[in-house]
């Protein structure tokens, strides 16, 4: 496995550290986005610059992500994967007259408000090149196509719930499904490092819960979990959330799907997933 | 008639309205000149958008404050957001939000609220 992390620098402070050749500036001409390898001598030296210009109320670098490119022999021999989704739409649900239950979620958290009517969308909305997208807040749609081929399949741990158009009166759409888990999720193991950026592990808890719904807003390493926990399933999902519930984000949990599922995705073409290896323990 | 001398507190309030008058006058100037290149960057971008103060995909309310800016210019502030933080990742923790607000806004100032009209 390689790793590579990519910054969004702003521009006017690149040259601390950069190059004047270094990266991409983007369209706008103010932010420079530059990929190191993550064991680059310099990434430690992100973290200092970051600080001090914090510190003066500056940006050193906003927005942030860590690539991990796998050999397929490495995809290969995984037992299970990360199966992210990078077809984000909005409206989500909730804008849409999805109703979901805020009393059974964590007052301290926002974790498990409980989805409580079928899953409202403005379903143009949805890419439609893409066969698995989700919502800003999370709530997993799969195309009717693709819903078809797991079933074919005999794909474990899934369900395809309706999806209605926005409007009171709106019927089930015949394109797209919710996707829901139904395998029983899986311990996040304390070797997972978490934290807001791979330079600020959070080391204040302040977005961890005290009741361990969400260990921090980001996972920052490959997944380990806990193998007692793994009933086999094709689909599974982790037991403790990511993210913070803020305006309509909602913490949520990480999508895990077995080997044979990611071959199918493969086999399939079926573009814009972020896929990592992770670690039964 | 004697012009009265000020004293030093007097001073230090005229000099900081004089700060603020400034400040205010660039970010006056700032905007034409943004307006100016988003129109050209975004020439088929007619009307108004109205635009979330904190951008809902960084965790702002969809009751929070909005602006009705020109489209080419919401079109522009939107770049400059999602360059810095790309659509779709978890959002940023409060302190680094607040930065990157500063950060936008200085280069991209809301005309409201700096006294002009959109
Ligand atoms: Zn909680």
């Amino acid at each position: 496995m390689r790793e590579t992390i990519e910054l969004r620098v702003e521009e006017s402070e690149a040259w601390r550290l950069f190059r004047d050749d270094e990266g991409v500036v983007l369209p706008s001409g103010t932010v420079r986005k530059v990929t190191l390898p993550t064991d680059d001598e310099r990434v430690s030296r992100v973290r200092e610059i970051d600080r001090t210009l914090r510190q003066q109320g500056q940006l050193f670098f906003a927005g942030w992500r860590i690539l991990r490119h796998y050999s397929a022999r490495e995809l290969k021999s995984a037992e299970l994967l990360k199966l992210g989704m990078a077809a984000v739409f909005e409206p989500s649900g909730e804008e849409c007259g999805t109703e979901y239950d805020e009393a059974t979620a964590c007052t301290l958290c926002g974790a498990g408000a409980r989805q409580v009517t079928d899953l409202s969308l403005d379903v143009r909305r949805i890419p439609q090149r893409a066969d698995l997208a989700r919502t800003l807040s999370h709530e997993w749609v799969i195309s009717a196509r693709l819903a078809d081929l797991w079933q074919e399949h005999g794909i474990t741990g899934a369900d395809f719930r309706p999806i209605r158009g926005a409007g009171a009166r709106a019927e089930p759409v015949k394109e797209w499904y919710q996707l829901v888990v139904t395998a029983p999720p899986l311990d996040i193991l304390p070797a997972t490092l978490t934290g807001n950026d791979p330079f600020d592990l959070d080391e204040d808890n302040a977005q961890r819960c005290p009741k361990g719904h969400v260990v921090g807003l980001n996972v920052l390493s490959e997944l380990s979990l806990r193998r007692s926990d793994y009933d086999g399933s094709d689909l599974t999902w982790t037991r403790q959330q990511l993210g913070m519930r803020s305006g309509v984000l909602r913490p949520h949990p990480l999508l895990l799907m077995s080997p044979k599922l990611h071959g199918l995705l493969v086999e399939l073409k079926v573009k814009r997933l972020d896929i990592e290896v992770a670690h039964l323990a | 008639m004697l012009t009265p001398t000020p004293t030093p507190q007097q001073s230090q309030l005229q000099a900081h309205r004089l700060a603020n008058h400034q400040v205010v006058q660039q970010a006056r100037q700032l905007y034409v000149q943004r307006l100016k290149e988003a129109q050209a960057r975004y020439p088929s971008s007619a009307g108004f958008q109205e635009h979330h103060l904190v951008p809902m995909y960084l965790g702002g309310a969809k009751s929070g404050a909005t602006y009705r800016l020109p489209t080419a210019y919401h079109k522009a502030i939107t770049q400059a957001f999602r360059e810095r933080w790309a659509y779709g990742q978890e959002r940023p923790p409060p302190e680094k939000l607040q930065l990157l607000l500063v950060q936008v806004y200085s280069q991209y100032p809301i005309p409201q609220l700096i006294g002009l009209q959109p």
